[in-house]
Parts: C-alpha cells; sequence; structure tokens
C-alpha cells in the first residue's frame, strides 16, 4: 500500500489552480517555493495535514491543505479577488486523472481570512480546504 | 496471549455460485461486530430460593452481524441493496482475526446509506442468522 504523500496532493492542487487561465491572468504564479524576485500577488500551496481515514480494503486520507495569496495592492480588494477565483476553482473539483497513485474523491471550502502582514504593504490571504484523497491500487 | 489488529476482522458476502461459493470481501467498512444472543425460557419454582433460572440448553440462539461504513463499490452495494429488498436468507461468512470463522446463512434486516455534506457517503448493515451457525477455530 503506497503512502500517502503530501507532495503529490500539492502537485495535484497546483496544477489546477495553475490551469486556471482567469487565475493566471491575476496572477504572476502559482508556487509551492517562490523564485525570488516574484512580482507580487502571486499564489502559493501552504502547509497540508494528512490524517488516515482508511477502511477494510480502501486506503483514505483525509487532507487538511492551505493556499495561500500575497498581494501588495491598497488594501484587500485584490486579495479577495483572487481568493474568489481560488474558491471557484478548487471548490468540488474533480480530476479524472489519477495523480501520483491516488484520486481525488472530494474537496470542499472550509475556511479563509485576509490579514495585513507586519511589514505594513502586503496583504496574506488564506484560504482552507478539505479534501478526501484514495490510494490507489491499495 | 495473543492480540489482533481490527482490520483482519472480514465480513463476507457469498456470490450464491454453484457448485463452489466464492465469498467477497465488503469493502469500505470501519466498524463491523458479530453477536450471538440466546433467549433462554426462565424456571421459575421454590428450589431457586427466590433467585431466577435458565432452563440449561433451552431456547433460541441466533447470530446478529452489524457492520459500518464508506460506500465503496457499485456492485457491492448493488448487491446488499438488492439483497435488502429481497430478504432471502444467503451464505455469509466472517473472518475473525484470530484465525476463526463463522459461517452463517442470513437475511439483511436493515441497510442504510448515509450522508453527510462534508464527509464521505455510507452504509450501515445488519445481517440476522437464519438456521444454524458455524464456527471454525
Amino acid at each position: 500500500m503506497a503512502h500517502f504523500s503530501h507532495y503529490a496532493v500539492q502537485e495535484m492542487l497546483r496544477g489546477l489552480l495553475a490551469a486556471d487561465d482567469t487565475l493566471a491572468a491575476k496572477v504572476s504564479g502559482v508556487f509551492d517555493h517562490v523564485p525570488e524576485k516574484t512580482e507580487y500577488p502571486y499564489v502559493t500551496i501552504g502547509d497540508t495535514r494528512g490524517e488516515d481515514e482508511s477502511t477494510v480494503g480502501i486506503a483514505i486520507t483525509r487532507i487538511t491543505l492551505n493556499v495561500q495569496v500575497y498581494s501588495r495592492a491598497k488594501g484587500r480588494k485584490e486579495a479577495d479577488g483572487i481568493l474568489a477565483d481560488v474558491h471557484r476553482v478548487l471548490q468540488d473539483a474533480t480530476l479524472t486523472d489519477a495523480v501520483g497513485g491516488f484520486a481525488l474523491v472530494g474537496i470542499r471550502y472550509a475556511g479563509s481570512e485576509i490579514s495585513l502582514l507586519r511589514d505594513g504593504t502586503t496583504y496574506q490571504g488564506r484560504m482552507r480546504f478539505t479534501a478526501r484523497l484514495q490510494t490507489l491500487g491499495a | 496471549m495473543d492480540i489482533h489488529n481490527a482490520s483482519l476482522m472480514l465480513l463476507k458476502i457469498g456470490d450464491d455460485g454453484a457448485p463452489t461459493e466464492a465469498f467477497h470481501t465488503i469493502g469500505g467498512l470501519r466498524a463491523t461486530r458479530v453477536s450471538i444472543g440466546r433467549n433462554p425460557p426462565e424456571v421459575r419454582d421454590v428450589s431457586g430460593n427466590g433467585w431466577k433460572r435458565m432452563l440449561e440448553g433451552a431456547g433460541i440462539a441466533s447470530l446478529r452481524i452489524s457492520g459500518q461504513g464508506v460506500a465503496a463499490t457499485k456492485e457491492g452495494d448493488a448487491r446488499l441493496w438488492q439483497r435488502a429488498v429481497d430478504g432471502a436468507s444467503r451464505n455469509y461468512r466472517i473472518h475473525l482475526a484470530d484465525g476463526g470463522r463463522i459461517d452463517a446463512k442470513c437475511v439483511v434486516t436493515g441497510y442504510e446509506r448515509t450522508g453527510a455534506v462534508e464527509g464521505l457517503e455510507g452504509f450501515t448493515l445488519t445481517l440476522e442468522s437464519s438456521g444454524a451457525v458455524t464456527y471454525t477455530a
């Protein structure tokens, strides 16, 4: 039985976000590691947490994952608009192809917030999702 | 003294095949329970000195199996649904984690599909034995 992979999930979601044209037009990219001199605004895939929900014969992991938006526009409007796109892309997203040996069973929005970071100029929007993955071939 | 992982406890459903019936594990179960019940007649006479006694070896015994889990396979779920509807007694088998095995003809007396919007679609299952139950250590 394959071990659950945080990286596979992260890449699965990063792929979904990066493939959306509306979101791509608003941000400089969707990153795991943000390259130096990346222009604002951008989206990062944040911390993930996996918990086992396996049953007889089926390996299931519940994942809580965070997506962050960084914006240096004046006010929260830009960060909020990008979060709305993240929500549109990921809420109830489906993947027909399995990624990295896992199938996405379902993904749901769990909460979000926007705050001004201590530098006084960068807004950080955070959005949490809960997803369930099934390990294939287990 | 050996202890065993409960994930080794498997509930299997017979496929009605002839001459050899195959048993398939019911996938998606999170919890499985097997219980034997018996209702022996009570003996009430003066020799009991006011204490209830049971008539030994008498009464009706039955096996009850219940399970709860995640709806996982269309084929398996359809089979359980069909058996719940037709009410016929069919063969089921339970592999216990210690290597023991229970075989019983059972009727599906309860089958429930459950869904909470933030979770996975689930099911609960109740089986009641019809006829003799065999235990193989």
